[in-house]
């Protein structure tokens, strides 16, 4: 069973193994248990999340991980493990620094804003963490170190986005369900980016940093979040007519995956041999 | 017969405005039936239905119920909030059968009042819903705080044409005042009614007032019930190999 590992591996591999069992178990059951008359809607697309992530890191495992991954099933089922770990750790995150609640918000209270939003994060966290898998390196605190910088960065953005617009206040209070539409595609978009940021091959912590500065487009991104939702805030104290704001704001999430996209295809991953002198890593970042 | 779920969409019908914020954590196990008619008292503090007021009832036990279905003789429209489990122990923190039993027994009279899908509402607490402090080993700690995000926001009511709120309560808890204070930035009148004159009070900020962390550290001091809602058993220290149904960590 331990194949390569070796025995931190096997540490890691035990502890990850059992956290992912207790939280999609405490997923599930609550989802099964929920008797909640009118939430079949959030408990459907909250039974889909792990099995997407599933495929998402699974998929970043068998084609763009480390050579010595790629092909090497145990270690695989290492990377989903700590994928997991990670995903749900960082739902508590959400919880905590977001104030959505996947139980409360759209479990129990069958708020449609949050369960946009908290979609939004959960898909984020994927792919910031699958993002984190991409090139080769030595190990996988390589990959906690890069993904933990995207979540950091993930993280304070959202923070930082709040303080302008009470974005969360107006998706878990107010139920603005346009808000929590806008504001789960920004969610997956900055996951996006700052996934790509976490990307490439390992050569040392500072590099690693200095590398991560090629995700900085996600700071024009929150800037732009930031504006389209004053935008909508003065919208609403003229009160204007609120059944024009579905369009629109899919037409703003889509701009923003867009964004995201675009920064993704003209920021490609530099090659293994380039990353000897950091001269070379900061032009990539200026790239 | 009523059923747990008939009995649940007499107090949230689906055309009710406010059915939206109604929890059905009370209504998931069906008591024993007493077979008398609940007395439903006179409410003296008010006359009528007032369109733009709403009411937040937060009385201990079967009294919330009781005042709540006289306020519904009158036309409003009670939404029961209570989010405590009933698990039938004996060594619930929270008495609530009592409260489960009002709201099943009410059932039948609230059917025969006529409120319009529009009515006014009056939100149902429990004031003894933080009875006691912290965890106790062998209790069952169905304690539960209300949050913001389980009444409407203060630009909803509004839309809705509330200008008003009124607390019918001996004082106004922490946890309340995290709502009232949300209302009375937004030029919401809220008064206080003891049970004879109603009081117009200024709501103090509490601390952690829109703080992000504030609802996940208290949670953090709450249990959660799997089903929703909060309950769980807390294992003694003795209790080495205990597993509680319905009790989850996680969340």
């Amino acid at each position: 069973m331990r194949g390569n590992m070796d025995g931190f591996e096997f540490l890691i591999f035990i502890f990850t193994t059992f956290y992912t069992i207790l939280c999609i178990s405490s997923w599930y059951r609550r989802l099964i248990d929920s008797r909640h008359p009118k939430n079949t809607t959030a408990r459907f697309v909250l039974a889909l999340l792990p099995i997407i992530t599933f495929f998402i890191v699974l998929y970043t495992l068998r084609e763009l991980a480390s050579f010595d991954v790629v092909d090497d099933s145990i270690y695989i089922l290492l990377y989903i493990l700590i994928g997991y770990t990670l995903v749900f750790f960082g739902l508590k995150l959400v919880f905590c620094f977001f104030d959505l609640s996947w139980i409360d918000d759209a479990l129990n209270n069958n708020n449609k804003a949050a369960l946009f939003a908290i979609t939004g994060a959960f898909l984020g966290l994927v792919v910031i963490y699958s993002g984190a898998n991409i090139g080769d390196g030595p190990g996988w605190w390589c990959v906690i170190f890069a993904g933990g910088l995207g979540l950091i960065s993930w993280i304070l953005l959202g923070v930082l986005i709040n303080k302008y617009t009470q974005v969360f206040e107006r998706i878990t209070v107010e139920r603005d369900m346009y808000c929590g539409i806008r504001f789960g595609l920004y969610l997956l978009a900055s996951g996006i980016i700052l996934g790509r940021a976490s990307a490439g091959d390992w050569t040392s912590f500072f590099m690693t940093v200095v590398e991560f500065l090629v995700g900085w487009p996600v700071l024009l991104l929150a800037l732009l979040v930031v504006l389209i939702e004053r935008a909508y805030i003065n919208k609403a104290k003229m009160r204007e007519n609120v059944n024009n704001y579905l369009y629109s704001s899919i037409y703003c999430g889509i701009i923003y995956i867009l964004i995201a996209i675009v920064c993704v295809v003209i920021f490609p991953l530099p090659e293994n041999p380039v990353y000897g002198s950091i001269s070379t890593g900061f032009l990539g970042v200026v790239l | 017969m009523m059923n747990n779920l008939d009995t649940y969409k007499i107090w949230a019908p689906d055309d009710a405005l406010w059915t939206q914020w109604a929890k059905p954590v009370l209504f998931m196990h069906k008591p024993i039936m007493k077979k008398d008619r609940l007395p439903v008292p006179e409410v003296e503090w008010i006359e009528n239905t007032v369109s733009n007021t709403m009411i937040i009832v937060d009385l201990p036990g079967q009294r919330g119920v009781t005042e709540s279905l006289a306020l519904a003789r009158l036309g409003y429209r009670p939404v029961p909030l209570y989010n405590g489990v009933n698990a039938q122990y004996s060594s619930m923190v929270v008495p609530v059968y009592d409260i489960v039993s009002a709201l099943f027994r009410g059932a039948n009279e609230l059917c025969t009042f006529n409120i319009r899908p529009d009515a006014p509402p009056v939100f149902m607490l429990d004031s003894n819903r933080m009875n006691e402090s912290g965890k106790q080993p062998g209790k069952y700690d169905n304690r539960w705080c209300v949050f913001p995000q389980d009444m409407p926001s203060a630009a909803f009511i509004i839309k809705e044409g509330i200008h008003k709120v009124i607390v019918r309560s001996d004082s106004i808890r922490n946890d309340l005042s995290h709502i009232l204070h949300r209302y009375q930035e937004e030029g919401i009148p809220i008064y206080l009614c003891t049970g004879e004159e109603l009081k117009k009070i200024p709501v103090v900020k509490p601390s952690r007032y829109k703080s992000l962390s504030y609802r996940f550290l208290a949670t953090l001091g709450l249990t959660r019930n799997a089903t929703g809602g909060f309950g769980g058993m807390i294992p003694e220290p003795t209790q080495s190999n205990y597993s509680g149904s319905g009790y989850y960590r996680f969340g």
